[in-house]
Parts: C-alpha cells; structure tokens; sequence
C-alpha cells in the first residue's frame, strides 16, 4: 500500500526577465509533451456591458496572429498529431496542446506569437464570424438543452449584478454582437502579456531544454504592466430564502440549491472540508442524497451536489435534485432539508470519510494520469496560489482534513444551500412557458 | 521569428505491449503495461451480442449491467456500493451491440480488492428483487427523460430509420414496451446464459512496476466455474439506404439539430485505412472542409464533424452538427455537396496531413490506461487481431490520395444518405423541401 500517497510530480520553477512564470515537469521517455498556458483573465474581469468578451476574445485567438494565418493553428498542431483547445472560466483563460514530444517548438512558437501580436491580423470578417459561432456554441449547450440555463439563473440569487461572479463566462450574446474590433486590442493589450501569464511544460523534454525554449520563444516579448489583482471580500453565505421559479420545456421538476462558498486559496482548510463534506452529501450512490431521494424515497431520479473552485472571495456551490414528475417538491427540499440538518448535527461517520477521501484520491491520480492533466493543474496552482508545487499537497491535506472540520463546514456552507433555490417545472403549454419566461425577466431584473 | 520552426519525423511508437495467460476455468486475461498510469483499467468483456436478448425482453442485457452494481459477493446494493468507494474504485456494467463488458477503475495499490468486487459481479451477482424493480422504474425513467435531448432524439430517429427491423434499430438500452416486460427472472437467466469464463476475456491495463497482474485476476477469479449456455451469433444489421429526409418536429427550437448517415464499413475492411484518410479531410478533424465551411466561413454553428461508425458486422459514415435553425436547409445542403465533392478531390496536402495525425497522435492517444483496454474491448468485439492498432498504422501510412479517393468513393454514396433534422417543422419544411434531397417526413415525436 501506499504508492499513492508518495506519487509526486517533481517541477522546477523559473521567471522570465519579462515577468512571464515557467514551470517545467519532466517525464523522460513518454513521448508525449503537454504545453499549458494560463492567462489571468476571466469573465470576472469583464465590463458589465460586455459579459462574454473574455470568451469571445478565447475564440479569437484561433483566427491567425502576426505570422500565423487564420485556422492555422489548429491545422498546424492537428496536422502533427496534437490535441488542443481553450477553455474560459470566471477567473482564468486557458490555452493547451498535447502532441508527440518534437512538436513543442511549434506549440511554444504558436502560442508566443499570438501573445505578442494577436491584433495584428484580425479581420472585421473573422470578428463577426466568431461572434456569431459563440451564439450557436451557446444554443448549443444551454438553449436548446432541458435545464441547460439553470446556472445562468442561479447566479442572481447569490451574486449581484456587479459582483465577480454575477454572471456566466458565456456571457450576452448582444453585448458581444455590440462589440468592436477595437476593443479587442484592447483586451488583448490590457491582459495578454508574459507577466500575466504562466506557461507549464510537461512531459517528455529534459528541464534545461524546456527551459531554454521558453526563453528562445518568449523571452523577447515586452513584460508589461500587468493589471493589479483585486479580489472582494468573501461574503458569508446567503442568510435568507431567496427562490427564483421558472416554467419550462423541461420532462421532470428540478430544484438547485446555489450556495457560496469559501474561496479557493492555498492551502485551504475550510474549502478542503467543504468539498469532502460535499462528497459526502452528494456524490455518488454512496451519498446521504441519492440513498434518501433516489434509493429510499423514490421521489428522485438523481440528486448531487456540485463546487466550482474560485478564488474572488467565495468559490460556488450548486445542488440539484431531480424530481420524479408527479412528486411533490416542496416535500423533496424538506427531504433535502433534513438530510443536511442531520449531517449537520452528526457529522460524518468514519466511513464516510473515508470513502470521500479514497474517490478523491482516485480523480486525483486519473487527472494526473496525462501530461495534459498535470500541466493544466501545474498552472493552475502556479496562477491562483502563485505555488505551482501546491499540487503535490493536494492529498496530504484531504488527509488531515478531521471529521470535525467536515461538520463545521457542513454548518456554516453547506446547509445555508437551502436558502437560494431555483426550480424549474414542466410547462404544461408553449404559451404557460411565455408567460413564464416574462416573470422570470421581471425577476432577474429585480435582484 | 517569422516561419514556424521545423518538426522532426515523430518517434515510432507501438501500442503497448500484450502479455497474454489462460486460467484453469478458460478464462483468458491480457494485461497491458502502462507506465505512469497509477489507476489501473479493467474489463471483463463478454462475447455475446445484443441480439442475444430475447425479442419482446429487449432490454434485459442493459438492465442486468445496471443490477450487477447494485450487491454482489453475499453484499447488499449498499454494502457493494461502500465496499467500491472505500477502495477508491469505480464500477460499471453495460451492453454494446458485440458484447457485455464489466468495467473497474481503481489506483493500482488496490488492484486485488478491486478485481476481487469485480469477480463478485461477475461470479455471485445479489440480484436482489427490490433492486431489480428500482433499476427498471429508473430505466423507464431515463427513456422519459431523454426524449426531451434533441441530440438523443436525433439519434434513435436515425438508427431507427436505417436498420428497419434489426436490433440496432432500437435502444441499447431497450424501449420502454420491452423493458416494461423484463422481470428479474428474465435478467438471471441472461445472466447465467451469456456469464462464463470461457466467453469472457479480462483485459487491465496501468503500471504494473508493483503488483503482478495476473497474479491479482488469477485468484480474485480462482473460484468462478461456470457451464452456461451456448455461445450466439450476432447478425449483420443490413442499412435501409436513403436518400431520406426526416424533420422530427420540435417546436421553437433555437437550434436544428442535424445527424446524417450512410453505409460505412467495418475496421477490418480493407478500405479502412484510406477511409479513416479520406473522413480526416472531409470531417474528422478541426480543419477538416465541413467544419471549415460551416463553421470558420459561415458561423452556423459551434461546430460540423463527420466519423466512421463501427461494429462486428458493418459501419457507418455520420455527420454531426447543430445550426441556427435559419440557416438549416443551407446546411443539409452544404453537407451533401461537401460530401459529394469529396469524390476524387482529397488531395496530396490533405493525405499527408492526415497520415500524419494518425501516426503522431497515437501515443497521446493511448496515454490513459482506460484508452488502452477500451480500445481492446474494440478489436475483441469486432474480432480484429490483437495487433490491430500498429497493423492498422501501417496501412495508414500507405495510404496515398488516389486509394483515399478511391475508397471514399466506394464506400459513401451521397446521394443515399437519411438525413435527420430535429428542429421547428414549421419553418424548416418549405426550405428542406427546397432542398429537393428527398421528401420531407415529418415525424412529431412522443414527448413527456
């Protein structure tokens, strides 16, 4: 036993004169090599009058740079093998490729020119046509799909407008059609820069090669000035009910419980706690939830609870059940109610945690299980915590987490859930959904 | 710099090595090493087809995968659910049309507990009644549920639409008539049928430096004897061709939802190869001309991509996307002329791209232990060598433009493709009608 608890991935760390933070893993022999770049810049740095744009501007970085041609860059990678994409969240933008080993000077090439010459080749044309590709990516996985809007809904329960988080990384699809090319520059000028950025190399490369060809490709890039992180204060979970209801095209009843939580930061004890005692309460067919609604009351046709880790302030915690049509909701949340309170005032059983600790431990190695996995969790650790080697410390602190810790969190975070729902239910015609949908305007514009 | 820098020929790579042994029972293991792959991968994979399940019972090899988690080894639904998590492990069971696989994910320090859940399953299922009942009211749950995913309604249009009266038509799941006739009776007997060491093959893959593979499968399998039934042929499911066009009625959809098909073949084909080259250029990749023309030119959609289905028997040439439901008749027939002017146009740019991506991408793509047995599990089902995978890059490398165009041309006819489009039949009709591809039907399907 045991060889998980020793599996640790060795990494150096070093700083460009510019400012941008390299990190590099070594696996000689695997023939693989990730490339991971983290820019820090989400949707929570947006403009209130163009949510979405951090995402949008993800896209544009795909449609050419000063010497690469618009689609080339996928074409150049895939051409040799690699996998690749970006992703955009609330607080990050992330860039990544995997590819057989000799491809990482293409890779660093790429990514380096369109960090420092973005806007040199963007076109009217390309703009436009990737504006209205996020609309349909948009329809695409919200829309046109059962409950696909219910974060979108949830997030004015627990955020204002203004705050960080008030609004989804997808953003208003108007507010991008009413952007400019201008302002593109803008936002590539103001947070596409080394010192904003860090860049993990991982996998088959010796350290000092990685290095030098960090060097080689972005070390002529100007540093600037990057712009001062500010993060609110966390705000203590929601202290009265608040619920939003909604009729839809939807085949069963829903509810979702939207918390706040404690922010993502080094070392974090309390959100540690919070995530097991999650676990716990909502993961799997071991969970409080699913044995109570789903396997002991039959009232449910799947319950779980849900935390995305973010660092201005509080992360964000979202439950759901869903409801088998013909029961009564307001009797599944007591159910919910009661399966929190109890957790609450018991706490976790030895099994329990752990059984919370062991599925942890297991989603832990399969993410590192790929060069990919362990170069975006590199940078992430690199860019939030400012400690790359924070991921080596992932499960001694799950371990040390106590059962007391687990109920407290329980206390404070998770049963405040109950204060902030959202629920959906079947519209009984097209025209009750309309009607619907004009209340739910008068909410949002409401909070 | 201004010229991207140059890239070496990409190191040889072969899939990993196999190292086979036979248990006393028949039981056949083969074990992959994975260095690096801390959580090992597993399967027991059975040879027995979906059309093994007795017609009106369609749905019981689906239902028995879902049961087979729910007790096993002496244990009730949540004992075996405890026994699982506390080992860190994670267990499914389920049907495809080639075979039944039973499927363990757990860190390799607790490879024989985990084999040892697994053998339960397999071995001394619970099968509990009550537990069976809860598992078919969530099934028939699920079928409810997912009539509302126009994706999912898409595809059961489609497959409905091609394989007339063959079990492919249907749900690998079962329909809802069916399944509401399986009884737990019907499940152990398909159980004690089709369950047996000598039609079953277990594959793990991950880093074996410690544990010895064979060893842990060896006695966490020692005590599982079993004569069960004869073994079963699956039939070969004959494709209805088109040309059809399918409007399945969704009313305000803001998006059309779009699923082509036509015949396509199987792996071992030996047009294979050049196909896999010929679908890269045409759809399989980002670059590729649908996704260029749909989405980089046009800005109809997220995104278009075609692919080559495959089991035992046959495949399929698909094609996937979703646009704004204006620009829906323009789609279906922009896809069909791309598909068509793929005759005879890939060229030398485009066959060499593609070699490349399938030859450099392999070792990225089996970097996962999981990859490695499911990618087993394939060539085990469909009957292919064992040393498919480097076989296969082989040929792939001797693809040249003319055997792509070649085989494209005599495997895809694009004027006999079903067409399905869920979207808003209200609008979309006049305009696919327009299309003049075939005649609209218009199917208004059952929703919850």
């Amino acid at each position: 036993m045991g060889v998980p608890a020793d599996v640790r991935y060795p990494m150096t760390s070093r700083v460009l004169d510019n400012g941008l933070r390299v990190v590099v893993s070594p696996t000689p022999g695997s023939g693989v090599v990730a490339v991971n770049l983290w820019y820090d810049v989400g949707s929570r740095h947006e403009q209130p009058h163009r949510q979405g744009f951090a995402h949008l501007f993800e896209h544009l970085m795909f449609q050419g740079s000063r010497h690469v041609k618009s689609g080339d860059h996928f074409a150049l990678l895939q051409g040799h093998g690699a996998s690749l994409n970006a992703t955009t969240s609330f607080d990050r933008t992330n860039y990544f490729e995997a590819m057989p080993a000799g491809v990482l000077d293409l890779a660093l090439w790429l990514e380096a020119d369109r960090m420092a010459y973005l806007d040199d080749v963007l076109t009217q044309e390309n703009f436009e046509n990737q504006v209205d590709v996020v609309a349909q990516e948009r329809s695409q996985r919200m829309d046109n799909v059962p409950y696909g809007t219910v974060f979108e809904k949830a997030l004015p329960l627990i955020f204002d407008p203004e705050h960080p988080y008030g609004h989804l990384p997808i953003g208003n699809m108007q507010h991008l059609a009413d952007a400019t090319l201008a302002e593109v520059s803008a936002f590539h000028a103001r947070h596409y820069m080394p010192s904003t950025a860090v860049l993990s190399i991982v996998g088959d490369v010796e350290e000092s090669a990685a290095f030098a060809k960090a060097e080689m490709y972005f070390g002529h890039i100007d540093g600037g000035e990057p712009p001062k992180r500010e993060l609110p204060p966390t705000l203590p979970p929601v202290g009265e009910r608040r619920r939003a209801d909604f009729s839809e095209e939807v085949p069963a009843p829903g509810v979702w419980f939207a918390s706040r939580l404690p922010a993502d930061a080094p070392q974090s004890r309390d959100l540690a706690a919070v995530e097991l005692a999650n676990a716990i309460v909502g993961d799997g067919e071991t969970s409080r939830l699913h044995r109570r609604l789903v396997r002991q009351d039959e009232v449910a046709l799947a319950a779980g609870m849900g935390i995305n880790p973010l660092i201005a302030g509080n992360s964000l915690g979202l439950g759901s059940v869903r409801v088998v049509p013909g029961c009564d909701v307001d009797e599944v949340v007591s159910a919910v109610e009661e399966v929190l309170r109890t957790f609450a005032t018991d706490g976790p059983t030895d099994g329990e945690l752990a059984v919370a600790r062991a599925q942890a431990e297991r989603d832990w190695l399969d993410d590192m299980g790929t060069a990919a996995g362990r170069a975006d969790a590199i940078s992430g650790c690199a860019m939030l915590y400012d400690d790359p080697e924070a991921l080596n410390q992932r499960l001694p602190l799950l371990r040390s987490i106590t059962a007391a810790e687990v109920q407290e969190a329980t206390q404070t975070w998770l049963l405040p859930c109950l204060n902030a729902q959202v629920r959906i239910t079947p519209a009984e015609t097209a025209s009750d959904a309309e009607q619907d949908r004009t209340s739910t305007a008068e909410l949002g514009g409401a909070e | 710099m201004e010229n991207p820098p140059a890239v070496p020929p990409a190191v040889d790579w072969s899939f990993p090595s196999r190292r086979e042994h036979r248990i006393d029972s028949g039981l056949t293991v083969l074990a992959y090493d994975c260095p690096g792959q801390f959580v090992v991968a597993a399967s027991v994979l059975f040879d027995v087809p979906l059309s093994a399940e007795p017609p009106d019972r369609e749905g019981v090899a689906g239902l028995t995968g879902r049961c087979l988690t729910q007790g096993a080894g002496g244990r009730t639904a949540e004992e075996f659910a405890d026994a699982v998590a506390v080992c860190g492990a994670d267990v499914e069971a389920s049907a495809s049309p080639d075979g039944f696989g039973v499927r363990l994910s757990v860190p390799v320090v607790r490879l024989s507990e985990g084999l040892r859940l697994m053998s339960d399953m397999v071995g001394a299922p619970t099968f509990d009644e009550a537990e069976f009942a809860q598992q078919k009211r969530l099934r028939l749950q699920e079928i409810d549920q997912a009539a509302s995913y126009p994706q999912h309604v898409a595809v059961e249009q489609l497959n409905a639409a091609l394989f007339g009266s063959a079990r492919a038509a249907r749900p690998v799941g079962g329909a809802a008539e069916t399944v509401l006739r399986v009884e737990r009776a019907d499940m152990a007997q398909y159980a004690h049928e089709h369950f047996q060491p000598t039609s079953a093959t277990v594959v793990v893959a991950g880093d074996f430096a410690g544990p010895d593979p064979f060893d842990a499968v060896s006695e966490a399998f020692e005590g599982w004897h079993h004569a069960g039934g004869e073994r079963r042929e699956g039939d070969a499911a004959t494709v209805a061709p088109g040309p059809r066009v399918l409007l399945v009625d969704w009313p305000d959809a803001p998006q059309a939802t779009i699923r082509l098909a036509g015949r396509g073949i199987t792996r071992g084909d030996p047009r294979w190869p050049a196909m896999f080259v010929a679908n890269f250029a045409v759809g399989g990749s980002f670059s590729s001309r649908l996704n260029t023309v749909l989405r980089e030119e046009k800005g109809v959609t997220y995104g278009a991509s075609s692919g080559l289905d495959t089991d035992r028997h046959g495949g399929l040439v698909t094609v996937a996307t979703a646009v704004r439901s204006d620009s829906t008749a323009e789609a279906v027939s922009d896809i069909v002329s791309i598909l068509s002017a793929a005759d005879g146009t890939i060229n030398a740019d485009e066959t060499a791209t593609a070699i490349r991506a399938a030859t450099d991408s392999a070792a990225l793509g089996f970097e996962r232990a999981e990859a490695v047995v499911g990618r087993v599990e394939v060539l085990l089902s469909e009957r292919l060598p064992l040393d498919h995978v480097d076989a296969n890059l082989n040929r792939i490398r001797q693809v040249t433009p003319e055997t792509a165009n070649d085989a494209f041309a005599s495997v895809l006819d694009p004027g006999a493709l079903v067409v399905v489009v869920v979207g808003d039949a209200r609008t979309l009709r006049e305009p696919l009608e327009a299309c003049a591809y075939a005649p609209v039907e218009v199917v208004t399907p059952p929703r919850p």
